[in-house]
């Protein structure tokens, strides 16, 4: 009963700080020199011209469900996995070079591909896990140091190896039609990505509400001590925690790749000139902070910050606001959620 | 072989400026109990901060006064989460990051490079060389001539340690940090001690994207402190929280960081992503040899909430 009230808490204070995260940064937005009604007018009126493109919502939500359901399992678990957005690129590294050297039907390549960037997720993510568990070893910075690196890896092939010689840009061939999802909603770009997220997300729920393994993650992320004189192994317990979140975000660039992308390219993550330090990673921190005690609110609080991502590309073709407001509005809801939590969050 | 060891001794030092400086503000910090993740994002807005007023003003001294407010603003922002609402110090950083990250950059792409149509080099902090010392061979144009900033680092170290191992302030800050129950029991003002510690400081950590954008690099680039931060946060950690250990680490990162300058200037063909990625991946190595002999803190990441 309490956790249902905290739910519903999470819930307000959740909706109560986006809208407060779109809004206080207007005086920033107008500082710079541009109308904030204006450029939030003009957004609209595209989304009014073209109301299709709405849709983009669940493209962009389509990687953070994947990527917040994982981290989700992994702050539980009281391991702080910053870097899923080096693991969904080094997942999508890996789908793109089996994908374009494997000529093979539909049916066998997807599914394979989805093995592959999985298990890349799951390579560049167990580093810092064993790290953390063998000499415990801060993984918030482990994580977040290992994400420049992919990103420089997957630049450095980029340039070379795997650039396409036809384009100026440093991006790779196309991948062969049949590696590529099937587009779900006709007149959108939502692909079936989408179903292979709901799937994940699904199986986290699974996962954590209903298997052995999901109540010894709560337990260990609530009191370690206590796990250890259960007999939980708290080393094994973390460590799986780590494979999975670190599995669905190297997912999630598969996704992107044979969903939307199709070739892999630097403006790959909405974090492109970030050097890795922003971008769906980034956001799937707040889907699954803001997802409070419930797996299956990611799907809901994904869709949030999918909207404001389609809202920050709008704001950027007609405001010329660039894209890195985003960051912003993130940030700005995140730093009122946890302090809003402090003030009202048990009262309530 | 001489021009070798000049340059290298050179560039370490100036590029250890910044990790100097951003890991001594942070150990003040940490020693009192709060860790400032958001340290990355502090530095970053600082190194804008006072790019732009230079940009716009030509003055300085202004850009440095400009930094140096920007830091005591975000003290008082990381205080009020972390020391007063007694928010997660993770959730806090990451989020205070995120924000200051595409805060800069925003206005960055608005009212630099959308203004100006490239990024223009301001006038930064001027060299100094020091009257005798820098007309000494190898070291007299190294470690004698360098910015005003570096030296400003180097000798802070001194007053640093004396605060923290030799005054009651220093005493109250470890106290603030090992024992902060006991510690208000004494009739400390814990939360006072921590909030004070925290603005000093992110003074330092502003000081140090200063250093980096006037002295380094003297133009702004989108999230140019590269983990710098980060990096800091690691240095404290392998340090053993001990400021006489952080200044050879630092320079050791000088080094590191100033290898992409170095291959370029000595012609030497490397790719450039290597190079930048070495910094990070020495991090995590040294960070993995050096965790099991180190001790936080005990109160390091636990928030004091009164009671009653």
């Amino acid at each position: 009963m309490a956790m249902a009230r905290y739910q519903l808490n999470i819930y307000v204070l959740t909706a109560v700080a986006v809208i407060l995260g779109l809004v206080i940064p207007l005086p920033v937005i107008a500082l710079s020199g541009i109308n904030p009604i204006e450029s939030y007018g003009a957004a609209f009126r595209i989304l009014a011209r073209d109301p299709l493109t709405v849709f983009d919502t669940l493209v962009y939500a389509t990687p953070l469900m994947l990527i917040g359901a994982g981290l989700f399992i992994a702050f539980k678990a009281n391991y702080w996995n910053m870097g899923a957005e080096g693991q969904m690129w080094i997942g999508a590294l890996i789908a793109t070079v089996i994908a374009l050297n494997l000529e093979a039907p539909g049916y066998i390549i997807i599914p394979l591909l989805m093995v592959v960037s999985f298990l890349g997720g799951v390579g560049w993510a167990i580093v810092p896990a064993l790290l953390k568990v063998k000499y415990n070893v801060n993984e918030v910075l482990t994580t977040l140091l290992l994400n420049p690196v992919a990103v420089l890896i997957v630049d450095a092939l980029l340039c070379g190896p795997l650039k396409d010689p036809k384009f100026l840009f440093n991006q790779t061939k196309l991948i062969p039609r049949s590696a590529w999802l099937p587009t779900i909603i006709p007149g959108t770009r939502v692909s079936a990505g989408l179903i292979i997220a709901i799937a994940g997300v699904l199986i986290a729920y699974v996962i954590m509400d209903k298997t052995i393994l999901g109540y010894r993650i709560y337990c260990v992320g609530s009191s370690p001590q206590a796990s250890r004189y259960a007999g939980i192994d708290i080393s094994k317990v973390t460590l799986l925690a780590a494979i999975i979140s670190g599995g669905l975000s190297g997912l999630s660039g598969m996704t992107l790749l044979c969903g939307v992308h199709f070739r892999l390219l630097r403006g790959f993550s909405p974090g492109g000139l970030m050097m890795g330090f922003w971008g769906y990673g980034f956001l799937g921190i707040a889907v699954a902070l803001l997802a409070g005690y419930r797996v299956l609110a990611t799907a809901g609080t994904s869709l949030i910050f999918g909207f404001l991502t389609y809202l920050s590309y709008l704001l950027e073709i007609s405001s010329g606001i660039s894209r890195h407001f985003m960051m912003v509005i993130e940030g700005i809801t995140l730093l009122l959620v946890i302090s809003l939590i402090r003030l009202v969050g048990e009262k309530v | 072989m001489t021009a070798l060891a000049e340059y290298i001794i050179y560039t370490s030092l100036a590029y250890a400026t910044p990790i100097l400086l951003a890991a001594e503000g942070e150990l003040i910090a940490e020693l009192s109990g709060v860790l400032n993740i958001g340290i990355e994002g502090t530095m970053l807005m600082g190194a804008f901060i006072s790019y732009f007023t230079v940009l716009v003003t030509g003055n300085i001294l202004l850009g440095v006064v400009v930094g140096l407010l920007w830091g005591v603003a975000a003290g008082l922002t990381i205080a009020l989460f972390e020391v007063i609402l007694a928010c997660d110090y993770i959730v806090t950083g990451i989020g205070f990051n995120i924000m200051m990250m595409g805060l800069s950059s925003f206005l960055f792409d608005k009212l630099v490079v959308s203004v100006y149509n490239k990024v223009p080099y301001v006038a930064g902090i001027p060299r100094v060389s020091i009257p005798f010392l820098g007309q000494l061979p190898v070291v007299g144009s190294s470690i004698f001539s360098q910015h005003v900033l570096t030296y400003f680092a180097l000798i802070l170290v001194v007053p640093i340690w004396f605060v923290l191992s030799k005054t009651t302030w220093g005493l109250k800050i470890r106290a603030a940090g090992e024992n902060p129950e006991a510690t208000y029991a004494l009739g400390i003002n814990v939360v006072f001690v921590r909030l004070i510690s925290a603005v000093v400081s992110t003074i330092l950590v502003s000081l140090a994207g200063v250093s980096l954008c006037l002295e380094l690099t003297r133009a702004f680039t989108h999230v140019m402190t590269a983990a710098r931060g980060f990096v800091a946060l690691s240095l404290i950690i392998f340090s053993g929280w001990r400021i006489l250990r952080i200044l050879p680490g630092s320079l050791l990162y000088g080094f590191l960081y100033s290898l992409p300058a170095l291959m370029q200037a000595f012609g030497i063909p490397v790719p450039y992503q290597m190079l930048l990625s070495i910094p990070y991946i020495a991090t995590i190595a040294l960070m993995s040899i050096a965790y099991r002999r180190v001790k936080p803190p005990s109160a390091l990441m636990k928030p004091f909430i009164k009671k009653g």
